[in-house]
């Protein structure tokens, strides 16, 4: 199921959220609505599920004007950044409740219901805590809850407000990694919002960037990472440096720099050198400002880099953009 | 080797001083509230039990213990409605007149009993020109029925909605949320999400104005006209009784409204153990 978002604008006395967004995403994509808290990104998903109007503009499932349908009736599921599982019903309850909610004639029987809960609960490999409460169980298991108690009702659209921004580190990534998979079995039309680059870049096929109301830029994540089309869409999904190079303004990533101890380039001095990681992160001061270059192992060792060494970088890539 | 000489920490008080403070609050809690109690139940019984069962099934008692128990019947069952609909339309939608509500709803607390009574006199009786037409229309409030239930309604009309207003503005407003996203219509949320979130207070409130409504005096008695065996409430009644030097009669009247005041307690005592294991079991 597609879903197309024409031109919505959204007002919260006085202040514009939303600024005319136009999006449209594809049956069985998984995009990531990307931008720092505030930029609109929940409003958004609030309207397409229906629980916000838009002041103008419509939202389409597959053509059809959403405006007209309740939130209960989009075929729409969405999961709250926390999660919002129903406290005094147990898991198993919690999963069943949108079965249960559906008018008798098209309610499925106790026996259906059991099986279908029980098979979620299978999904989220946490069949064995069906009667426990939610606040008995851990954040990721919430958070797996939650998806089944929506996966219940077969949405054909799945909207994820911050899905993993209430985790801890470890188990953000690996549930990550357990939504991109759940989402190659299901093929069930995906958008979540994250103000994390790295998330939005891990799971998605599309990232549609936010900023202000506004869309920034919306593309494959590699592609915007290599061809970012404005400046705060390159300095959000990476870390960027401003070069001053042969009299143009250059914006070039860590990795875009190479160092050579023969003269040539922009003159610089190293100031820090961090070791820890897949690359060598190295500080430096060009022309009174702070850059960063990110260099492989082996050049380190090959450069024997010390702090105060006068070194000189050059920019592998010519990235601008217009003022 | 030395021997250590455990000490009490600044902050732990003195073993004296703590059995000096209980024992004063028991003497507190005996003169204040056992001994008056006692002396009722006493009293009552003072020419024998025989006696005070025969007080008790007079007609004007009986007339009085069924009326008070009719007006809270009607009473706190209205108020326990408005309450939930009146909170719940201040949490979900934008009143514009939240606050001059709240205090509105604060004026039965605020203002002398005696006060509404006699509003309402002035407002429904005989020459006001409501009233009047009500009159002609043969409707009597004041010194009636009517007027009784108005005057009790009204004095016991916050108390559901102002226990409730705190526990619907709660945090479980996104559980509503996603329970309209599942489908769900709107008796459903109410019974599955919003009343478990607010069962223990709503039973509380109705506990309290159903002791208030058994108990009330002051409204009352300004629209009952003291007609004995009519519009005489169980506490009208014993003061009645106690006017016309009838003392036993009047403990013995007494008695009844205590009772109902335990009963009360032990029903809050038992809801609040109860709650206290729900949370305990969650």
């Amino acid at each position: 199921m597609s879903i197309d978002v024409i031109d919505v604008h959204k007002e919260y006395s006085g202040t514009k959220v939303l600024n005319g967004i136009s999006l449209s995403v594809k049956t069985g994509q998984l995009v990531a609505l990307l931008g720092p808290s505030g930029c609109g990104k929940t409003t958004l998903l609030r309207i397409i599920a229906g629980l916000e109007h838009p002041d103008s503009g419509t939202v389409l499932r597959d053509g059809i004007d959403l405006r007209t349908q309740r939130p209960g009736e989009r075929k729409i599921g969405f999961v709250f950044q926390h999660y919002a599982l129903f406290r005094h019903l147990s898991v198993f309850e919690n999963i069943a409740f949108g079965l249960r909610a559906r008018p008798k004639s098209i309610r499925p029987t106790e026996e259906q219901i059991r099986e279908k809960v029980n098979s979620l609960l299978e999904l989220i490999q946490l069949d064995w805590i069906s009667k426990r409460y939610p606040d008995q169980l851990s954040g990721g298991q919430r958070q797996r809850v939650a998806l089944a108690r929506v996966l219940a009702v077969s949405p054909q659209v799945l909207l994820l407000d911050e899905p993993f921004g209430a985790l801890d580190a470890k188990v953000r990534v690996e549930l990550r990694h357990w939504l991109r998979e759940r989402h190659k079995d299901l093929g069930v039309t995906t958008i979540f919002v994250t103000h994390d680059q790295d998330e939005a870049m891990d799971v998605s096929d599309r990232i549609v960037i936010i900023n202000k109301g506004y869309i920034e830029q919306e593309g494959e994540p590699d592609n915007l990472y290599a061809n970012p089309a404005n400046f705060f869409v390159c300095d959000f999904l990476g870390t960027v440096n401003t070069l001053e190079f042969n009299g143009k303004k250059l914006y070039v990533r860590p990795h875009e720099i190479t160092l050579s101890a023969t003269p040539g380039g922009l003159e610089a001095t190293v100031t820090a050198i961090r070791t820890a990681g897949q690359m060598v992160q190295v500080a430096l001061v060009c022309n009174g400002s702070p850059i960063t270059a990110a260099i492989s192992h082996a050049d380190h060792e090959r450069l024997a880099l010390k702090n105060g060494q006068t070194i000189y970088a050059t920019p592998t890539v010519q990235r601008e953009f217009p003022l | 080797m030395k021997k250590v000489r455990p000490f009490s920490p600044n902050t732990a008080d003195a073993p004296w001083l703590k059995s000096c403070l209980i024992a004063f609050a028991v003497l507190v809690v005996l003169v204040i509230v056992v001994l008056p109690f006692a002396s009722v139940i006493v009293q009552a019984f003072s020419e024998g039990p025989s006696i005070y069962l025969t007080l008790l099934r007079s007609s004007d008692m009986q007339v009085a213990v069924l009326l008070s128990l009719k007006l809270a019947a009607i009473a706190v069952p209205l108020n326990a409605i408005f309450g939930i609909l009146l909170v719940w339309g201040m949490t979900h939608t934008q009143l514009p007149c939240r606050r001059f509500i709240m205090a509105l709803l604060d004026l039965p607390f605020s203002v002398s009993p005696v006060v509404v009574g006699l509003l309402f006199i002035m407002l429904l009786g005989k020459n006001a020109p409501l009233g009047g037409w009500l009159e002609e229309h043969g409707v009597q409030v004041i010194f009636a029925f009517p007027g009784l239930l108005l005057a009790t309604i009204f004095v016991t009309l916050p108390f559901v909605a102002r226990e409730l207003l705190p526990l619907m503005e709660g945090q479980y407003r996104q559980e509503e949320e996603a329970a309209r996203l599942l489908g769900a219509g709107w008796w459903r949320i109410f019974l599955k999400i919003t009343l478990p979130e607010i069962k223990w207070g709503l039973l509380f409130s109705i506990i309290l104005s159903l002791a208030r409504a058994l108990g009330e005096y002051g409204a009352v008695a300004v629209v009952s006209g003291n007609i004995r065996g009519k519009t005489n409430t169980l506490p009208l009644h014993i003061e009645a009784l106690f006017n016309d030097y009838e003392l036993t009669a009047a403990n013995a009247a007494a008695t009844l409204l205590a009772l109902l005041g335990v009963i009360t307690l032990t029903v809050r005592i038992v809801a609040e153990l109860k709650k206290k294991r729900d949370s305990n079991e969650h």
